[in-house]
């Protein structure tokens, strides 16, 4: 098929309306955005975390903001 | 490892049972590739009853969005979703004979946007079509002679049963048999 014919527009179209949850009825469409939206909150948490965690063992200190400090004093010494 | 994931997500793999369960989970590689494998066998279908290149376009746009609609409630019967998706094909195209117009109430239902179809679309109807005569003709030609003997007499030339029976020198009975498994083998290969 070629780029832009009828067939291939349709394929598209159909695609991206079955990617939306447009074929399903009521009740299983909004099932599907909630299961969807819940996907997408865990991966984010998930991301977060991992961040956090690399974040965290990275810089230690840094994170909690109890590190030891370098007197003023020895800085300007 | 990397073979299994391949195999998995290459869809053109997939039974027609796996695509509609995938299609009614939103899987839109799917969709397009039910759609695919479909486009040119529900082409045919529609040319040899309406004769015309577009409304034949046309109509399969209604067909396949009504499938997507349906896919959810999906029974497979056959290893082929060929018979069902020529189900929904007798419907539509009896609907729009009734109505006087073309049927495009499942697009209207999906949300499908209105696509026009200029002499490039109509040529690549009739590609679709000779293509798929070709394969038909490829596959019917590999069926054990009895079995293509039968079919050809049945779905080709349109002869009833009985007369069939007459020709072949065997019973009406067995003349159902043997088009039934050669229709069946048929479909089993265009599933391919």
């Amino acid at each position: 098929m070629t780029n832009d014919d009828y067939f291939e527009r349709l394929d598209a179209e159909l695609a991206s309306l079955v990617r939306r949850a447009a074929h399903l009825e009521g009740s299983g469409a909004r099932l599907y955005r909630c299961a969807w939206l819940a996907r997408r909150a865990t991966l984010a948490v998930m991301v977060g975390l991992a961040i956090a965690v690399t974040l965290i063992s990275e810089f230690p200190s840094s994170a909690s903001g109890a590190g030891p400090r370098v007197p003023i004093a020895a800085i300007r010494a | 490892m990397y073979r299994t994931v391949a195999r998995f997500s290459d869809r053109s793999r997939w039974t027609d049972e796996q695509l509609l369960a995938a299609i009614a989970t939103c899987d839109d590689r799917a969709s397009s590739a039910f759609y695919r494998r479909h486009l040119r066998a529900v082409l045919s279908w529609l040319m040899r009853r309406t004769g015309d290149p577009e409304l034949a376009a046309d109509l399969a746009a209604e067909v396949f969005s009504a499938a997507m609609l349906a896919a959810e409630r999906y029974e497979p019967r056959h290893p082929s979703a060929e018979p069902w998706l020529a189900g929904i094909a007798r419907n539509v195209l009896g609907h729009s004979v009734r109505r006087g117009r073309v049927d495009a109430r499942a697009r209207r239902q999906l949300g499908v946007r209105a696509l026009q179809i200029d002499d490039h679309d109509i040529e690549r109807v009739h590609e679709m079509v000779d293509a798929h005569r070709t394969d038909v003709a490829g596959h019917l030609a590999r069926l054990p002679a009895d079995e293509r003997a039968a079919v050809r007499a049945r779905v080709v030339e349109e002869r009833d049963y009985r007369e069939i029976a007459l020709s072949l020198g065997c019973s009406e009975l067995v003349v159902r048999k043997r088009v039934s498994r050669g229709l069946a083998r048929l479909r089993a290969e265009l599933a391919r």
